[in-house]
């Protein structure tokens, strides 16, 4: 019966040339724009120094009016020219520093000097102040580490998997420096005290026997599920599974050894208009435009987008900072666009849906307008991830409406007039 | 003064009755009577007699209830409308049989009966005479029983013709005929078809005076400006 | 340079509306050209004339209700192809058309076209031509006795016999062996005789996901079940199966009427559940009903349930996340 009632979808791998080729470092960064406040916090950071002063890479630009929040940290070193206001497609209405480049490149670090053990405080007050934010969800990494600890999570999973068809940055991260992720993870699993950890990837054999050479003991975790899989874990029942980006493990033995701060990020640059698809480096704050144009332009793109390919946002201008969350950019161009049909019934959606809702109902109910209707029909419990649209043949926005839906959570109000005045 | 007032009221008793006998018709909008369209509207006569049978039964039902409307308990009255209902059918169906033709009488032996629990009376009569005066419900009562009189005849015209290739028994010489044009799907899907065009014409109607009070309120403007 | 928004994803599977019906199309190819050998090229245009009236009609429909034409999406050509499919090979030609026409004119185009109607226009087409032409639908040339082509027009010479279905349901003896059934050699719609055929359209079509096994083998299931318990033909169990599953339409029903994708359910249980009733109200008409094929009447009533076997078979494996919404 599973053949017929599995749910997930299965995606083409596009991530080649990008994870074949080794990381490059971002070269001719002009200006990086960092905000000084995050979303859902209610008061932006005080600004540390005054305008036209000079900033070094890690030095504190923004600080929290709380002790215990994170410090914004210049990524670059340059000139600081001014503040600027933005609206970001994922994080709504910023408040940024501007900072005028002059050298983006990651200074030599120094080793500290071996302490010993560390302590779960020290750790966890390491990741605050280096700044480290996780690349999966934009979250400070120390809030996470503080959440999971006493306890309340049974289980630490650094998430490599990049499901989505054009990612590749994590796996270049791990083959980059897969031993220094791993002593993060260690790291992270001290500060948080679970009982285990590994680190899950989504790989051709081959890779994967490679990067399970570098590690002693074999902590590498092949996802075999279909996408969307969430639970990276073969633990099942009531444990509770942390997850933790790949390259915020990096950081974080980064910060703990060498005191570095978190100021780039990898970010995998592809899709059919970039001349050559890559894994950049790049310090956090720099513009959309400034990254394309790093990787070359074959063609102008149509869209280009923050995110993968399946739940990323279509920015609709080039002068948007690359912040910590996302760690795809694509430049796509479209050769047609296709005229949505009715639905046909085939069921793809129902299943394609891993959190198993009937997305083609949902739809259904809002374009009929059966509002009161649709809150039976749980659209709270859909993640966003995409599928039902993905594989729809008659071209319908299913995940969007889905998504509609359990935004508005059954409090659409409609002024009900004569349709046919309109 | 007086005038004005009456033509109000005329206005608004052809309101009333163009609501029930088209614009709400309660075959066609409503839904409601089907049964016996479907099953006994196979030729014009039966269509007309049941429509006689409809009318003599909902036209004074209506009015008494009207007139009755504050002195009937609301749990007396369901029990009220049937009883009266049953008896004017008694009387309907025994004058049918006796001065206008034993066939038909048959035909609709069965469906007389079950015309007095129909819901077009128990419906028109609980849910519009009830509540106003008996002017009002007399007429609503008339266009309600005249929309479901040009549909049943209509309907059984249709099928009276194609299945038996007459009208009111008068042959028509047509080349085919259409045997299971009597069966009751046949009945369904005219009745849809004959709603669907209703919608049309009711849509076109409201497009062609919302277009030509768009044209008088422009030409209003242009003369004050 | 400017950039286009828009909802994610942003890559899609790229499979279409019109790709699934043309796999549906694909395979009527090799029946009509199984029972073009048979009986000649009359099968062939019987289908086509189908076909042709029903895109014609769409056409018109189009026309009149002042749409985009929407016959490419192949919806119109399946329709009228399986309607010329489930014809007897010497039926006449206005046979299909008007099957074809009362499809698109009364069954789909006034439920809103395509995607929208909510009872199959092939089995609403060919329920009304057995309705109202029962002896011309079930009067079949036989393949064995013909061993020539059929003419192209003037059928006054044709012998026509009924077919094994027939014979079941009046009780008598059938003579079909295994292997006639297999290859089509007896008297039967163009489509539905040659069952080794229809058996491979039917692994092409779950192969390329155009309909659902679950439909079909749930469908197949109960009714091999009835003919088990209630055979009609005497001898082992396996012979009343046999016959049964391979006369009339029942199985082309089970490919491709039943498991339409417009009208039948999305949800898996709801599929099973809907596949099992069509194929015990089938073995019903059969039984006790007034033809000896009723599969259309069958599939037009659990059509209407569709939708709500689809809500409820949900809701019945969702009780636990709904009560706990309730509950908060």
């Amino acid at each position: 019966m599973s053949i017929f009632t599995k749910s997930g979808i299965s995606l083409p791998l596009l991530k080649e040339p990008a994870a074949s080729r080794p990381i490059e470092e971002m070269e001719n960064v002009t200006r990086v724009t960092l905000p000084l406040s995050f979303s859902g916090e209610s008061s932006p950071r005080r600004p540390a120094l005054g305008s036209y002063s000079t900033v070094i890479r890690g030095q504190v630009i923004g600080l929290p009016e709380d002790e215990q929040d994170t410090p914004v940290l210049a990524s670059v070193t340059g000139v600081l020219s001014g503040t600027q206001t933005l609206i970001h497609p994922l994080y709504g209405e910023l408040e940024c520093a501007v900072l005028d480049c002059m050298v983006s490149a990651r200074p030599e670090p120094l080793p500290r000097p071996h302490k010993g053990e560390w302590t779960p405080a020290e750790i966890v007050g390491a990741a605050r102040t280096a700044g480290i934010i996780d690349e999966i969800d934009g979250v400070p990494l120390h809030l996470k580490l503080k959440a999971w600890q006493g306890g309340r999570c049974h289980f630490l999973v650094a998430d490599g998997v990049e499901q989505e068809p054009y990612s590749s940055s994590a796996w270049a991260v791990l083959n980059e420096a897969i031993e220094q992720v791993w002593e993060g993870v260690q790291l992270a699993v001290t500060a948080t005290g679970v009982a285990g950890a590994h680190i899950a990837v989504k790989l051709p054999a081959a890779r994967r026997r490679a990067l399970s050479r570098r590690l002693r003991n074999s902590q590498l975790f092949q996802v075999r599920r279909l996408y969307p899989a969430e639970q990276y874990s073969h633990t099942a029942g009531d444990v509770v599974v942390g997850r933790v980006g790949v390259q915020a493990c990096l950081a974080l033995y980064r910060a703990v050894a060498y005191g570095e701060s978190h100021g780039d990020c990898v970010i995998t640059v592809a899709g059919d208009a970039v001349a050559t698809p890559q894994n950049l480096r790049i310090p956090f704050g720099v513009s959309i435009r400034q990254v394309l144009l790093a990787c070359g332009l074959s063609t102008d793109p149509t869209r280009v987008i923050l995110g993968d390919a399946l739940t990323g946002v279509a920015v609709s201008t080039l002068d948007l900072p690359l912040l910590p969350g996302s760690t795809c950019l694509l430049a796509l161009t479209e050769k047609k666009t296709t005229v949505p049909r009715a639905c046909i019934g085939c069921g793809r959606c129902v299943q394609a849906c891993h959190a198993g809702l009937l997305p083609f109902e949902i739809y259904r109910r809002l374009e009929n307008m059966h509002y009161e209707r649709l809150s039976g029909l749980l659209p709270e419990h859909c993640d966003g991830c995409g599928a039902c649209s993905y594989v729809c043949p008659a071209g319908l926005d299913l995940a969007a409406r889905v998504m509609e839906a359990r935004e508005s959570a059954g409090t659409i109000f409609l002024n009900w007039g004569d349709d046919d005045d309109a | 003064m007086k005038k004005d007032l009456t033509t109000h009221q005329f206005w608004k008793l052809t309101g009333i009755f163009m609501d029930s006998f088209l614009l709400r018709n309660i075959v066609l909008v409503q839904a409601i009577g089907l049964c016996p369209i479907v099953a006994v509207g196979v030729t014009l006569p039966y269509g007309v007699a049941l429509t006689v049978c409809t009318a003599a039964v909902l036209i004074p039902c209506s009015l008494c209830i009207s007139l009755l409307r504050e002195r009937i308990p609301d749990w007396l009255r369901a029990p009220v409308y049937t009883v009266g209902a049953s008896l004017l059918l008694l009387g309907a169906g025994w004058f049918i049989n006796r001065y206008i033709s034993h066939e038909i009488y048959a035909a609709l032996y069965l469906f007389l009966p079950l015309m007095a629990v129909n819901t077009i009376f128990t419906y028109r009569t609980g849910g519009f005479s009830t509540n106003n005066r008996p002017a009002a419900a007399l007429v609503d009562a008339l266009g309600s029983s005249l929309g479901f009189g040009i549909v049943i005849c209509a309907v059984s015209a249709l099928r009276e013709l194609a299945s038996y290739g007459t009208l009111w028994n008068i042959p028509m010489n047509l080349p085919y005929t259409l045997p299971e044009a009597a069966m009751p799907y046949a009945a369904f899907i005219m009745l849809g078809f004959m709603a669907a065009f209703l919608q049309w014409l009711k849509s076109a109607v409201r497009r062609a005076s919302h277009r030509i009070r768009g044209r008088r309120s422009a030409r209003k403007g242009g003369e004050a400006a | 340079m400017t950039l286009k928004t828009g909802h994610a994803p942003y890559l899609r599977r790229g499979e279409s509306c019109s790709l699934i019906n043309l796999d549906v199309l694909i395979t009527l190819i090799p029946l009509c050209i199984f029972s073009c050998v048979y009986y000649g090229l009359r099968p062939m245009l019987i289908v086509l004339t189908g076909m042709l009236t029903a895109v014609a009609c769409e056409t018109l429909c189009c026309l009149m209700m002042k749409r985009r034409p929407t016959i490419l999406d192949g919806s119109a050509a399946v329709i009228g192809g399986l309607i010329g499919a489930l014809m007897p090979p010497a039926a006449p030609y206005w046979l299909p058309i008007i099957a074809s026409a009362f499809a698109i004119l009364v069954a789909k185009m006034p439920f809103g076209g395509s995607g929208r109607y909510l009872f199959n226009p092939a089995a609403a087409g060919i329920a009304v031509v057995t309705l109202c032409f029962t002896y011309t639908m079930f009067r079949y040339p036989d393949p064995g006795l013909v061993n020539q082509s059929l003419p192209l027009g003037d059928l006054s010479g044709v012998v026509t016999e009924s077919s094994p279905a027939a014979q079941l349901s009046s009780g008598g003896q059938t003579l079909y062996s295994w292997n006639t059934l297999l290859f089509g050699d007896f008297p039967g719609p163009i489509g539905a005789t040659a069952i080794a055929v229809l058996a491979a359209c039917a692994l092409y079509l779950f192969s390329r996901r155009a309909i659902s096994p679950l439909i079909t083998l749930s469908y197949l299931a109960v009714c091999a079940l009835i003919a088990m318990a209630f055979p009609r033909v005497s001898g082992e169990w396996y012979n009343s199966v046999m016959l049964e599953l391979c006369t009339g339409y029942l199985l082309f029903c089970g490919i491709y009427l039943l498991p339409d994708t417009v009208t039948a359910p999305r949800h898996w249980l709801a599929r099973i559940v809907y596949g099992a009733a069509a194929g015990a109200l089938v073995m019903a008409l059969r039984h006790i009903g007034q033809f000896e094929e009723g599969a259309c009447f069958a599939v037009l009533l659990v059509n209407a349930f569709s939708p709500l076997l689809d809500r409820f078979c949900w809701r019945l494996l969702n009780l636990r996340r709904l009560h706990r919404r309730r509950r908060t």
